[in-house]
Order: C-alpha cells, then structure tokens, then sequence
C-alpha cells in the first residue's frame, strides 16, 4: 500500500509542473495535468501487472 | 538588433536563476503564483526523496558506471539544492537497507529534471514563446 501512494503522490506532484508548463490557459493547464496524473498512474499500474508475470 | 541581444541575455540570465533557485526565473518575471508552485513541487519532491532515504550523485561518481554520472546530471539540475546537499552533506549517502531509497532517488533526479524544465520554461516566456 505504500509504494503504491507513493506513486500516486509521485504522479500527482509532477503533474503540476507538467500542466503548468505545457498548455496555455487555466482550463487547459488543469485539463492537460489530470491527463498526465491518469496518464502515469496507468502505466504504472499496467507495468506492475506486465512485471508481475515475469519471474 | 542590440535589443533582441539585450532581450536573450535577459532570458539566459532568468533562465539560470531558474536554475538555481527552483522557481525564480517565473518569479522573477512577474508570474508570481506560477513560480511558488512549480518551486514548491521541485522543493517538495526534494525533501520527500531524502526521507525516503535517496541520496545525491556526484557528477564524477562512478559506483553504478556511466549511469551514476547520468543520474549525477538529473540531480544537477536542482540547482543550489544540490550544490548545497553536496556542501552540507544531506542526503549524499547511500542508504541502500531502506525500502524505499530507490523511489528516494528516482525523486531527487526527477526534482532536478523538472527544473531543468521549468528553467527552459523561464527562458521561452522571456523571450516571448509562451504566456
């Protein structure tokens, strides 16, 4: 349980940055954030699984 | 001619306070709030990797090969954080018994990446790229 809100506190710290500097305009910079935070919450997770079956 | 010189020696010089000071290169222009958060996630992510037990590579260290100067470089790039830690001694020692210096280490060096960042950031809203 631990490392795993320690990859969610990972994803949404360097969402910020990610949203604040790769969009223009509030909405947008929120938007593209919340995409990056899903984005590598994802992966994580799917990574997890594909390294999970193999020894 | 002299002012577009005068205007990208500007940006190289927000562009390394960036650099140095997470954070300043926005602040220094004007976007206050903008900087105090990016400079606080930099900060943050900083002093979380160090309880987490992760430790600062030296650029010349070479206990992992090439890769330790790698992840030298991304710890670079926080700047007077890092220049400071290596100074002070906080958190330049390996603490590979915890579970968790690994993610320790992998936060420094992203601390140090997104400043890289956010001083390239700096650099093209001085020069007018962004807003």
């Amino acid at each position: 349980m631990k490392h795993f809100l320690l990859m969610v506190l990972f994803a949404a710290v360097v969402a910020i940055p990610f949203g604040v500097v790769g969009r223009e305009g509030a909405q947008d910079k929120l938007r593209y954030g919340l995409k990056v935070f899903i984005e590598f919450l994802g992966v994580g997770l799917a990574l997890a699984w594909l390294l999970y079956f193999i020894p | 001619m002299a002012k577009e010189t005068e205007a990208a020696a500007g940006a190289w010089g927000l562009s390394l306070l960036g650099w140095l000071v997470p954070g300043a290169g926005h602040v220094g222009q004007g976007y206050v709030w903008r900087g105090v958060l990016v400079g606080a996630t930099v900060w943050f992510l900083y002093v979380l990797g160090v309880m987490l037990g992760g430790h600062f590579y030296s650029l010349f260290d070479r206990s992992e090969g090439l890769l330790s100067n790698v992840f030298g470089f991304c710890n670079l790039g926080s700047g007077l954080i890092y220049l400071a830690s290596m100074w002070l001694g906080v958190g330049v020692e390996d603490q590979a018994r915890l579970e968790t210096a690994e993610y320790g280490n992998i936060f420094l060096m992203v601390a140090g990446l997104i400043n890289y960042l956010l001083a390239l950031d700096a650099f093209d809203l001085k020069v007018g790229r962004k807003h």
